[in-house]
């Protein structure tokens, strides 16, 4: 049974978790360190990746693969008590399968994401959030805060906007069920949770606004879930003072 | 509204609302006979108050039921795929090209929901992609299914679309609920017809709402009046 989005990030998720131990560092794919697999500054992704397959991967796509079209590169370290200290995930997500990407030489066919946390580039004043995300291997191109402003769980808010955006029926899938297990059974008849994906989908805001109390409960319904699946946090006190505005 | 619209008016807003065999067929694409109207008894058998409608489809039970068996008729699978009927029929004769082992069909009337997202999983070139909005969606289906399948879709273009002059036209994703026409979603309006939330929403055209809001708008759903209606009304006007 499903406990994320997919059977792939399940798996992801088991590899990126410290199952308690003390501090220490994941890498996914095993052995793959940063400064291997780490994009260059203007570097293409299509380039990068083929660099990082015939390099550290040894060719062997399907190491890095979560999704038949998602590769993930990522390297995450933590104290004891699960606070997180260091992570640096690459995802590249193809609009075609990732060896189609690799081998049939289709570089406008995917993209890449990259999540900082790394309290040794926090850049000029407020200029990089923490964390925060790359969709460019520019260095001069602007970053991007994590979704959730307020929570610490940044890894797995990470990971939930890839899936939001670039495999969105996976995600909705999962929202359901949460939904229908947490409130949308009891609700039968009345549940809206359909309804809201429509008017999402038709950018229907008088239908949202209508159903704002279970939208509202849904999103609380999702943090709660999403919040069981990792103990690595950030620091709040630091997430609080470099985020800008305030 | 014509007459023929006012009288669909009317049964939607009855209470049950029971649909004469002209609304089943020419809304949803149904023939109430053989084997769907066998399934359909027999899973009514099992609801309370289900006979509220003698004589004519109860259309809430209706839509539980499709729901439920998460099928859909020919008609609204060719919504959700942009083509006419014949073509969501002359793909399915070509599953086993794909290939799609399930069996989708049923009754002659019926196809599985599933049958869209397998048909999108099984293509090559739409298996893993990101589609911008339906009308890109339906474009780059049509064109794999050409491709892949040789087949020819007939596309289902939206009505309010066309009558807009809009280049292009969007592609249809639903039906007009008064006027039985194909409907894209940016052209949609949503109606509440008093329909339990957890089924479809009823949708109509935007120009056709334009062109009799004040008969509607104790039908319009959301919260405020319809963004948005201006471009419409002139429209209407200029029609």
């Amino acid at each position: 049974m499903l406990r994320t989005w997919t059977e792939g990030f399940d798996a992801l998720l088991v590899q990126l978790t410290p199952h308690g131990g003390p501090g220490g560092e994941i890498c996914f794919p095993s052995g793959v360190t940063v400064p291997e697999m780490k994009i260059a500054e203007a570097e293409p992704p299509h380039a990068w990746f083929r660099r990082c397959v015939d390099g550290p991967l040894a060719g062997q796509i399907e190491r890095c693969a979560v999704e038949p079209n998602l590769a993930v590169f990522a390297t995450v370290r933590w104290a004891q008590g699960g606070s997180l200290d260091y992570a640096n995930v690459q995802v590249l997500k193809t609009q075609v399968a990732l060896d189609e990407y690799y081998y049939d030489d289709r570089p406008d066919e995917g993209f890449l994401l990259r999540l900082d946390w790394d309290y040794g580039t926090l850049g000029p004043m407020f200029t990089h959030p923490l964390p925060h995300v790359h969709y460019s291997s520019f260095d001069a191109a602007p970053r991007f805060g994590v979704d959730g402003l307020l929570s610490d769980n940044i890894l797995i808010d990470f990971f939930e906007f890839v899936y939001r955006h670039l495999l969105h029926d996976d995600w909705v899938a999962w929202a359901k069920r949460v939904w229908h297990r947490e409130r949308g059974a009891a609700l039968g008849d009345a549940d809206p949770f359909d309804a809201i994906v429509s008017a999402f989908r038709e950018s229907n805001i008088a239908i949202l606004r209508q159903h704002e109390h279970h939208v509202r409960m849904l999103k609380q319904c999702l943090r709660r879930e999403k919040d069981r699946w990792s103990e690595l946090r950030a620091s709040t006190a630091d997430l609080e003072l470099l985020r800008y505005p305030g | 509204m014509n007459p023929a619209q006012a009288e669909r008016v009317l049964v939607l807003r009855s209470r049950p609302t029971c649909l004469p065999a002209d609304f089943v067929s020419g809304y949803y694409g149904l023939r109430m006979e053989g084997g769907v109207a066998s399934l359909f008894e027999k899973w009514k058998a099992k609801v309370k108050g289900s006979d509220r409608c003698s004589g004519a489809v109860d259309r809430v039970l209706l839509e539980m039921f499709l729901q439920q068996q998460r099928m859909l008729s020919y008609k609204w699978m060719g919504a959700r795929l942009g083509m006419r009927e014949q073509s969501v029929r002359d793909v399915l004769a070509k599953q086993q090209d794909v290939p799609l082992p399930v069996n989708y069909e049923y009754f002659g009337q019926l196809v599985l929901e599933s049958f869209k997202d397998d048909l999108v999983g099984a293509l090559k070139p739409l298996r893993f992609r990101t589609f911008a909005n339906h009308s890109d969606f339906c474009r780059r289906l049509h064109q794999a299914i050409g491709e892949e399948l040789g087949v020819k879709v007939q596309p289902l273009m939206c009505a309010t679309s066309d009558a807009l002059g809009e280049d292009p036209v969007a592609y249809a994703h639903d039906f007009d609920c008064i006027t039985f026409e194909p409907l894209s979603i940016k052209h949609s309006a949503w109606l509440n017809f008093g329909k339990p939330i957890s089924l479809p929403p009823d949708r109509c055209s935007k120009l056709f709402l334009a062109k009799h809001v004040e008969d509607l708008r104790f039908e319009l759903a959301g919260m405020g009046s319809p963004d948005s209606l201006e471009r419409y009304e002139h429209a209407a006007q200029g029609a």
